[in-house]
């Protein structure tokens, strides 16, 4: 097609990149260029009438460009930026929104659509999404307070914990998610007032640093915190986080029964790098 | 056959690199702020139409600030651009894996801890600090003021007497590894294609770009720079970027700040501070949950680690009590009278502790306001100055490696508007305080 010897030079790249497996998009689009899972898609100029034709511009545009490095790793990290921003664009609310049905229906809203779990206080059934519907009131319903989230598996971000802000959440599981890490760890402090019950087992991007941070949630009685490959020194955390907080019960760990009387009599400077904060045995530190 | 093969790559591999004839932009200093600077002109620009050169003589970065820094990173300013600043590099440690993060690598870990920081205020400040509180939250820092007796509450091992509200910062604050974010930002850029280059510049070559007639304007045409071996070389540039840290004014000078008439008259106030940090040891100290606390009389500490560690300083109380900057020999009589007794009466169980080790480092001391001074000079057109920070260095140098490139690349555009630290205010003889020194 003579069209082609205008574009942009053969050495510049292609860009536009789509999944189209689960979009059917080969329906949708006549023209656009399917190879293998990756679908070229013209870009639509919104201004002009769509009249089934492939305009000259439109086919300009459908090598539309950017200076990436054409190989799998880069186009890998490309994916994943756009599901990334695509995420963080899903698990939003905005305040509008939030005003018209309440912080805590809000709230529950983006943990269902995220694919988890809720209950509201005084209820004791788990909602949660059924296909793509979502069995939640869209008008505000007063004295409505979400207790339990459970986001297991989930892609909730950082970004996505912005529903903490406002409600009271007693119990909060974070199990096996998967972009949760440290900073999302310190933005638990908005339920610090309410939370019971936290569980982030599994989310492999916590480190030492994101469990200490924990000790900003000060009611907080239980903790589970199996299977964290990155956080080497959980045990002496949870022991530190339990010299502030005597009522914490935490899980996961191998805690000796008494951890303030069975640690060795050696002086910190010799027992190398960590060592517990007291060597005498006789009472229990104040912190 | 093996053996002459061995010996001809060994002698390929010993022939030096030469420092190259010319680039685009040529950054002095190749610290937090050099590299920040380097990596956002790299990161943006579109198919490396710029070539970057990073000059540091220190590549080891045995005397770098960066490298001594206590780590510390916080939002309580009192001056609203500091505010931002902080917060958004913050935001750049947050998404760390998407700027600095190699492909199918872990990201990189520079150990943040989230404990933020907690100022402490007497009677007499403590409704200043509420305003500025105030401020801070309304330009989205998580910062939550306290009454003495909630703080009593929530950190046992504080003395409140005296005080009487704090402020607290509850996200987004605390402290982490400068040398580890270094390290990354330096790893990222060589591949984006920056040369970082150890050499020390020695000086500039400058030419006329504007008639006498009018008021000369000036750029820097070249850097000339000595290697390690003593070599000097030659870099034709079109851009120079001043990133020098404590070395900053002498790098004006050289550039010509300071020597002549008019505006070049005035001279790059920023010179090297000497600052100590102390490092010691204290059997049921302050538990895991505690800030970095900066106390009334200035002086500051934090935990580090968690064997029982903790840091601490201060800034000197006047001009003359200031250290010589000659070496970096630590003053233990400093931390023995004046930062000793103040923290243990702040903190009584300090009253009992074993001090392990010290170390100390440059500020880049701005001696005019001791805040930023950041833009391209207004005579030198194509140099660059970043200097100044006076002890934010760390907190501030993303922000100012992303102002700087967006200067560079798309002069109409800021995330954040630092045109208000432009050197034209030192020749204005205007000043911009920021109350929250440390």
């Amino acid at each position: 097609m003579s069209c082609f010897k205008s574009l942009r030079p053969a050495n510049r790249i292609w860009s536009r990149l789509f999944l189209c497996q689960t979009r059917g998009y080969v329906e949708r689009d006549p023209r656009a260029i399917k190879m293998g899972d990756l679908m070229f898609e013209p870009e639509y100029n919104r201004h002009m009438p769509d009249d089934g034709k492939t305009p000259f511009v439109n086919l300009n545009k459908m090598l539309n460009v950017v200076e990436a490095d054409f190989d799998k790793e880069s186009l890998k990290q490309f994916m994943q930026r756009k599901i990334d921003v695509n995420d963080i664009a899903e698990q939003r609310v905005d305040a509008k929104t939030k005003e018209k049905i309440g912080k805590d229906l809000a709230a529950a809203y983006v943990v269902v659509k995220s694919g988890g779990r809720i209950q509201f206080a005084g209820m004791d059934r788990w909602i949660e999404k059924k296909g793509s519907h979502i069995p939640l009131p869209n008008h505000n319903i007063p004295n409505l307070k979400l207790q339990v989230a459970d986001l297991t598996g989930s892609s909730i971000r950082y970004e996505g914990l912005a529903f903490l802000e406002g409600t009271s959440i007693k119990m909060l599981i974070l199990r096996d998610c998967q972009y949760i890490d440290d900073f999302c760890l310190s933005r638990l402090y908005k339920i610090s007032n309410t939370l019971e019950f936290l569980d982030i087992s599994g989310c492999t991007l916590v480190t030492d640093n994101g469990l200490a941070a924990l000790c900003k949630l000060r009611n907080l009685k239980g903790l589970r915190i199996n299977d964290l490959p990155n956080a080497g020194n959980k045990a002496l955390i949870a022991a530190y986080l339990l010299d502030e907080n005597p009522e914490l019960n935490v899980l996961g760990v191998d805690l000796p029964l008494d951890h303030d009387k069975e640690m060795p009599e050696t002086s910190p400077e010799e027992s190398g790098q960590y060592s517990d904060s007291s060597t005498n045995s006789s009472n229990k530190p104040p912190t | 056959m093996g053996k002459f093969f061995k010996e001809s790559i060994s002698k390929m591999f010993s022939l030096k690199e030469e420092i190259p004839r010319s680039t685009d932009l040529v950054i002095v200093g190749g610290g937090l702020v050099g590299s920040a600077v380097a990596f956002f002109v790299a990161h943006k620009q579109t198919n490396r139409e710029r070539e970057i050169m990073v000059i540091e003589r220190d590549p080891m970065y045995t005397t770098a600030s960066s490298s001594l820094s206590a780590g510390g990173i916080r939002h309580q300013f009192s001056v609203t651009e500091n505010v931002q600043m902080s917060m958004f590099t913050t935001k750049f440690l947050r998404n760390i894996k998407f700027f600095l993060g190699l492909i199918d690598q872990p990201p990189p870990d520079v150990q943040f801890n989230h404990q933020g920081y907690l100022f402490l205020a007497t009677p007499e400040k403590a409704e200043k600090l509420e305003e500025l509180v105030k401020m801070q939250k309304y330009l989205g820092a998580e910062v939550e003021m306290f009454s003495a007796e909630m703080l009593k509450q929530r950190f046992p091992w504080l003395n409140i007497d005296g005080i009487e509200a704090g402020s607290l910062g509850l996200n987004g604050e605390g402290w982490f590894d400068p040398h580890s974010l270094l390290a990354a930002l330096k790893q990222r850029n060589i591949g984006l294609g920056v040369r970082y280059i150890d050499a020390e510049v020695i000086g500039f070559t400058k030419k006329l770009s504007a008639p006498e007639t009018i008021g000369n304007q000036y750029v820097l045409a070249s850097v000339i720079s000595r290697d390690t071996d003593g070599d000097m070389f030659e870099t034709n540039c079109h851009q120079v970027v001043n990133c020098a840290g404590p070395w900053a004014g002498q790098i004006g000078e050289l550039a010509g700040m300071g020597t002549e008439t008019g505006a070049l008259s005035i001279p790059l106030p920023v010179v090297p501070r000497k600052r100590f940090i102390y490092a010691y040891h204290c059997h049921n100290g302050p538990g895991i949950s505690t800030p970095l606390t900066v106390d009334i009389t200035g002086t500051y500490f934090r935990r580090e680690g968690l064997g029982g560690m903790y840091i601490c300083g201060a800034s000197p109380e006047s001009e003359e009590e200031e250290p010589s900057i000659e070496n970096l020999d630590v003053d233990y009589e400093f931390f023995n009278e004046k930062i000793w007794p103040r923290l243990a009466h702040r903190i009584p169980a300090f009253e009992n502790i074993k001090l392990k080790s010290a170390w100390a480092g440059y500020y880049d001391y701005n001696v005019w306001d001791q805040n930023l001074i950041i833009g391209p000079h207004p005579v030198i057109t194509n140099f660059l100055l970043a200097n100044g920070m006076s002890g934010h260095g760390l907190q501030q140098s993303i922000c100012v490696g992303n102002a700087i490139s967006e200067m560079i690349l798309n002069a109409d555009t800021y995330t954040v508007d630092l045109s208000r630290f432009n050197f034209d205010r030192i020749i204005r003889r205007e000043k911009i305080l920021e109350d929250f020194i440390v």
